[in-house]
């Protein structure tokens, strides 16, 4: 595999040198082109020899609202005088600490809830040769209304099925429980099954996509850390009813405290004869191996993830074919989220009836939400489906930090966009969503208190579309960049009414153009911060844009008179 | 929905049970429209007339769907779908012309210029850039875009390819095209998103075939050619559609020309055998045509050294002394070798000459196939049993035996991997070496050099196989015998009797074999068909043939002698025995072909058409310049027997063509009473003679002037004769991608090619 080998190669010199590039090339009959594609795509693998303190800097909603861009402008200046092989400081993608924002990442071991002295500590240990690791997070017990089992009583229904065989039954209750994809997309889960398993191929796979990367994202983390073994065990039944015999868990690099688990589980549900050949004498078979994302938010969209596992660049594939008629190496294939995987033990367990009444106002199921950003309790709840989104912000995690107001949040990270505190009080389900242009997608929420330059949330959100854009597609490649150019412009302010007018049609149909046209999702969803933003904190916007008033000062304003300079943060690089 | 991998190339139309092509009907854009099932809409839309844009999607490679141009609506889908990769099902209703697409297309081509540089003017690929076409069609006439474009400089990648990355739009053609197309692989995708880029294989330079497949398919000005850069506008140059003069598979190239001077060449109009494929001979090796050394007057030798003369002061030496020393020591005592780059009419003008004037069958060329064993083997088969190139493309399996076709036939070895993309061949390689195409085969023997008979004996079950190739031959064997349609090709170890095993064997495989016999320059097969042989005469008549000669003597007005002349190599050694006289040599080197290092003692006349000095033409007597394939007309035959058109591109003072020297020389002798003059004038008047009186060449001449190429099947009439060639008569030139003979040595560009230093 291309990715143990590029990781071998970099652990033992820190980098990618060209000749062990070369070398690997020969040995393995890869073009080294390819392995120049492969190894520049991803960031994490590095094609120059590392400084001693290699800090990135997460930049993304999370952190962004707890400070990132002072942090890291204050680490810049600090070490502006050290040589780029001693320090360096640049920004990073989402790390997944958003409860713990911010998190940077010195020499590639990642440290959340920093400060400047904090990091400043570390980059000192790096530079006198220290080998640092990273923090083990605090071993926690919950205990989760999703988990339908005592200890001992785990695997139940992967159990009765390997009896019953009784793969009709399962898939009609997913349907009647209608079940769907808690990754972001909402399809159906049972449909995604029945598809593979009608499809005539003797080689079929089971994918569970935990490359949760989206900012705010950090709900996988917890379901993997805590019901490993609900995760596991609606892999191998989806395994059973589609006909597929192997599993892979696909887990993002910057998890690894999560992988250890997940493998751990993996370990002990062979060890208990629930994995492996011909699993408890019912002559089936399903093998589950996990896998390390060589990283990146693209790698969880499913065919890019797919393209990964396959050693190549994570570039969408066009559809169809979907992953279902023709997904890993060409065969079915089903891909989901690791919280669908793990409703699917409570459906079967509980029963339908359960189900559907455990949601609130029509829905059905619970929900794992993040939230992070301004709230005083930021981490991940487990709640009703349909739950108002207001419960989730000021009950369970305690409100607006230091007795603020909320001015907006994102129910779903970047892609849901932004809605304004008067809507606060709508139910976080698929349905309700939706209906109000946003989404329930990964349940990502995150909460910006009053002080909150919403252009520059706008701004920072597409950003991290464009840092996340595979470049496959002309449509996400161009419009990206260019609408970050567009808005980082609008963030200098003194915009005449007429190019703001101008403006606006323009991201009008830029936003359409992507949508019609890009491969996969997340051209399609580049626009949804800065629509989002324009449709409910328009004169905001206006303001800044053409007075160039910054409610949070975060935007680096050239016009702006000068005492108020000194204090300025820099926004988004572009 | 259908099914169709994002990696399988178009074309693969699935055929129905009865063999017959299952079709479908969709309507597009109102108009009913049935094609073969699995047919993409892009090329249905196509079909109709209808333009669907696209920059990304290239017939024959992978899809990619990546620039999104080719947008088109379908009903009951959700969203725009992509006609490059819709596959055309039954029932289906396609509007390519709406307004949601017009939009889409606008907004893709305005993305496309905001970063483009728009130095059009400046910029090679004006006046024939996809990206300018695209948006003087569906593009806007406004940007609304005021941001910084991103910048990058210019990389030189290797003497032939520079990447201008601000210009590129990465549509992957070119990625795609060296790793599908040429198995090269020397080009990918590096970084990602906005900052996203093509990169060579040797991180800042290129190590290739330097074929300049990737500056032909890229639809902008992202890579250009060092040959060709910053040198004319595409409006500025007369474009000849001819055939390449290097190898022996004839690629169609189109010549541009300005002042006389090629300054391109390429095949962008996808016309011949090649579509747009070309190597790196063929795309770059033109510039020997202006060499410092060509020759531009004749020669002759004056006390003992070559000094130039006039036309009339050198053409005046020739015939005399012919007619000379024919008179003194006979006919027999003059030898003709020709060349293997000369046209069919030239050819046969020579063998005429010789024949019919002189009264000796003392002709030969360099001979690098057995071409003449293949036509008595297969006789009257002969039609229907040689493979095209286009045939090659679509066969089912391939055996390859005796050829590094990935460096002496590089369009050869392009339709094999095409078979291989498009219709899943299997490859089978008999081979000396680790040739490139072995890496697609499914089953490779190494055999030892020069054993490739013995290694045809033994698949024909007629020998032991070569020392340590058993089991591999077994295995070949036993695979091919399971084939149907089988494509077979073979290099020049494979002469004489081998071949007639060869096709004996070949004729019990299901669906009976076709073959190829692979020789090594332009007209190679011409010069055997045309009959540049001591015992053939034109279209393969036996020279014992009573009849044959006696129709060839009519035909010509003189006395075709009975007994087969002299070989090359023969010839050679008579002239150091004193028993050859004179050796006319036309456009051939055969002192170095044959490792003679001093010209053989008893000639007392070398004459020598050339383009150069070469270790013939230097020792010559008399020495004319010749026009080169690209500065003449006529016709050529390729390996495959394919004919086709010489169109003159370029007309360098001081030459001539082999034809008006051949004309002019025999008109002299006639006055002096030998043989009958020709009539014919020009090449058409000759190509109309040999059509109608060479076997196999009675071919239609409107698809030839077309530009097409129609297939020659000349055939031994007398079929299986004895298979009497001599050991060593068939010398396989062993050329690489970057050598080329004489011409080879004189292209100054390939010359300069790291690559071709370690050729």
């Amino acid at each position: 595999m291309i990715w143990d080998d590029l990781r071998a190669i970099q652990s033992r010199h820190g980098y990618l040198p060209a000749e062990e590039l070369h070398a690997l090339s020969q040995h393995t009959g890869t073009p080294l082109y390819q392995i120049h594609s492969v190894a520049s795509f991803y960031p994490h693998f590095r094609l120059a020899p590392p400084p001693k303190a290699d800090v990135r800097v997460c930049m993304d909603m999370s952190c962004n609202l707890n400070g990132a861009c002072e942090l890291r402008q204050a680490l810049e200046r600090r070490y502006a005088g050290m040589g780029p092989s001693e320090v360096t400081v640049r920004e990073v993608s989402c790390l997944g600490r958003c409860d713990h924002a911010p998190a940077v990442t010195v020499n590639d071991q990642i440290f959340s809830s920093m400060s400047e002295p904090t990091v400043d500590l570390l980059i000192t240990r790096a530079l006198g040769g220290e080998a640092l690791e990273e923090p083990h997070p605090p071993h926690t017990e919950a205990t989760c209304k999703s988990d339908p089992y005592p200890p001992d009583k785990r695997y139940g229904a992967l159990r009765w099925l390997l009896k019953s065989k009784d793969v009709d039954g399962v898939l009609a209750s997913l349907k009647a429980a209608d079940l769907r994809g808690m990754g972001g997309a909402g399809f159906s889960t049972e449909m995604k099954w029945s598809l593979v398993r009608r499809m005539d191929s003797p080689e079929k796979y089971i994918v569970c996509n935990a490359d949760e990367s989206e900012p705010g994202t950090i709900k996988d983390r917890f379901i993997i850390q805590h019901l490993a073994y609900l995760v596991a065990e609606g892999m191998a039944i989806a395994g059973i009813c589609t006909g597929a015999k192997k599993g892979i868990f696909y887990i993002r690099h910057e998890y690894g405290h999560q992988e250890h688990i997940m493998k751990e589980e993996v370990e002990r549900a062979y060890h208990q004869g629930l994995l492996g050949q011909n699993i408890q004498g019912s002559g089936i078979d399903f093998d589950l191996e996990v896998f390390v994302s060589p990283g990146g938010y693209i790698c969880g969209e499913e065919s890019a993830l797919i393209e990964a596992i396959e050693g190549h660049r994570a570039e969408p594939r066009n559809k169809p074919p979907f992953p279902g008629q023709a997904g890993l190496w060409q065969k079915p294939t089903v891909v989901n989220n690791v919280e669908t995987f793990a409703n699917v033990p409570q459906i079967l367990v509980r029963g339908v009836d359960w189900f559907k009444s455990a949601g609130l106002a029509g829905t059905s199921g619970l929900k794992f939400v993040g939230i992070s950003g301004h709230v005083v309790k930021p981490g991940v709840f487990e709640i009703p489906m349909g739950t108002p989104a207001s419960e989730v912000i000021f009950r369970l995690a305690g409100g607006i930090r230091g007795g603020k107001k909320m001015k907006g949040f994102a129910p779903s990270g970047p892609s849901s966009g932004y809605l304004p505190a008067s809507m606060a009080d709508i139910r976080l389900d698929f349905k309700t969503l939706a209906a109000a242009g946003s989404m329930l997608g990964s349940g990502a929420m995150v909460i910006c208190d009053q002080d909150t330059c919403m252009l520059d949330m706008a701004l920072n959100s597409v950003a991290f579309f464009r840092n996340e854009s595979c470049g496959k597609c002309v449509p996400c490649r161009v419009g990206s960049q260019k609408m970050v150019a567009l808005l980082h412009r609008w963030t200098q302010g003194g915009l005449s009414e007429k190019q703001f007018t101008a403006d606006r049609g323009l991201i009008d149909e830029l936003s359409n153009a992507m949508g019609l046209a890009s491969i996969c999702g997340l051209g399609q969803i580049v626009p949804a911060p800065i629509n989002s933003v324009l449709k409910y904190f328009e004169d905001e916007v206006r303001e800044h844009a053409l007075q160039g008033t910054c409610p949070s000062g975060i935007c680096h304003l050239p016009g702006a008179p000068a005492k108020r300079a000194a204090s300025q943060r820099v926004g988004i690089n572009p | 929905m259908p099914l169709l991998s994002a990696d399988a190339g178009p074309g693969q139309e699935k055929m129905g049970e009865m063999g017959e092509q299952k079709k479908v009907s969709l309507t597009i854009d109102g108009r009913p429209m049935t094609v073969p099932a699995g047919t993409l809409v892009i090329e249905a839309t196509r079909r109709m007339g209808i333009e669907v844009p696209s920059f990304c999607y290239y017939p024959g490679l992978s899809l990619q769907a990546a620039c999104r141009m080719c947008l088109v609506e379908v009903e009951k889908a959700p969203k725009l779908q992509t006609a490059c990769t819709l596959v055309a099902i039954e029932g289906m209703v396609v509007r390519t012309d709406t307004e949601q697409v017009r939009q889409a297309r606008k907004a893709m081509l305005e993305f496309l210029l905001t970063n483009h540089p728009l130095d059009c003017p400046v910029c090679d690929k004006g006046g024939e850039c996809e990206l300018q076409d695209m948006v003087f069609r569906y593009g806007a006439d406004t940007s609304r875009f005021i941001e910084e474009k991103i910048h990058e400089p210019e990389e030189k990648w290797s003497e032939l390819v520079y990447y201008d990355a601000p210009r590129c739009i990465l549509c992957f053609r070119c990625v795609r095209v060296c790793d599908e197309g040429l198995d090269v692989k020397a080009l990918g995708v590096g970084q990602r998103g906005a900052y996203s880029t093509i990169i060579p294989n040797r991180g800042d330079h290129l190590e290739c075939e330097e074929c300049g497949m990737c500056i032909d398919v890229c639809p902008v000005g992202a890579l250009t050619s060092g040959t060709y850069r910053y040198k004319t506008r595409p409006w500025e140059m007369q474009y000849t559609g001819t055939i390449c003069t290097h190898c022996s598979n004839g690629c169609k190239t189109t010549l541009s020309v300005r002042n006389n001077r090629i300054v391109r060449a390429n095949n962008r109009d996808l016309s011949g055998i090649n579509r747009e494929f070309l190597c790196v001979k063929g795309r770059f090796g033109f510039d020997f045509t202006e060499h410092p050394n060509r020759l531009n007057a004749p020669m002759v030798r004056r006390g003992g050294k070559l000094a130039p003369v006039t036309w009339e002061a050198a053409m005046e030496e020739i015939a005399p002394r012919l007619a000379a020393i024919r008179a003194e020591h006979g006919s027999d005592a003059i030898g003709f070798i020709g060349s293997n780059r000369t046209t069919n009419e030239e050819n046969y003008l020579l063998a005429r000459l010789a024949r019919s004037v002189i009264e000796t069958n003392n002709v030969d060329h360099h001979r690098t196939a057995d071409y003449a064993s293949l036509a008595a083997a297969l006789g009257s088969e002969a039609g229907a049993r040689s493979l095209t190139m286009e045939a090659l493309g679509e066969a089912p399996a391939i055996l390859l035996i005796g050829n590094d076709t990935g460096r002496q036939n590089p369009l050869v070895d392009w339709r094999i991997r095409e078979a291989v993309r498009h219709v899943v061949a299997r490859v089978y390689v008999i081979d000396s070496g680790e040739i490139k195409l072995a890496r697609r085969a499914k089953f490779y023997a190494r055999i030892p050099a020069g054993t490739e008979g013995a290694a045809v004996r033994a698949l024909a079950g007629k020998g032991p196989a070569p020392a340590g190739a058993g089991e591999a031959l077994g295995a070949i064997k036993k695979a091919i015998e399971g084939e149907s349609g089988v494509a077979i090709l073979f290099g020049g170890g494979v002469w004489g009797e081998a071949v007639a095993d060869l096709t004996s064997w070949g004729s019990k495989l299901a669906g009976g074999a076709r073959y190829m016999a692979l020789g090594d320059y332009s007209n190679s097969r011409g010069a055997s068909d045309m009959g540049l042989l001591p015992d053939w005469l034109p279209g393969y008549a036996r020279i014992e043939d009573a009849a044959e000669r006696k129709r060839y003597s009519e035909l010509w007005g003189g006395s075709v002698p009975e007994r087969a002349g002299l070989t090359a190599k023969e010839m050679l050694d008579a002239g150091g025995r004193g028993k050859l006289k004179a050796l006319y040599v036309v456009g051939a080197n055969p002192f170095r072909t044959f490792g003679v290092t001093a010209r053989p003692a008893g000639l007392e006349l070398l004459i020598v058409h050339e383009l150069f000095l070469t270790e013939t033409s230097r020792e010559a007597d008399i020495v004319i310049p010749a026009a080169c394939a690209y500065e003449k007309s006529g016709t050529v035959t390729n390996t495959a027997g394919e004919v086709q058109m010489l169109r003159k591109a370029a007309d360098p003072p001081g030459v001539r063509t082999d034809l008006d020297i051949l004309r002019i020389v025999g008109h002299q002798l006639a006055l002096k009473g030998l043989g009958a003059a020709m009539r014919a004038r020009t090449a058409e008047a000759v190509f109309e003679e040999i059509r109608r009186n060479v076997a196999g060449y009675d071919v239609d001449v409107a698809g030839l002037v077309a530009g097409g190429a129609v297939t020659a099947a000349a055939a031994a009439k007398n079929g299986h004769t004895p298979f009497d060639v001599p050991t060593g008569a068939i010398q396989p030139a062993q050329d690489s991608l970057f050598t080329s003979g004489t011409l080879g040595r004189f292209c100054m560009m390939i010359e300069s090619l790291a690559e071709a230093e370690k050729a």
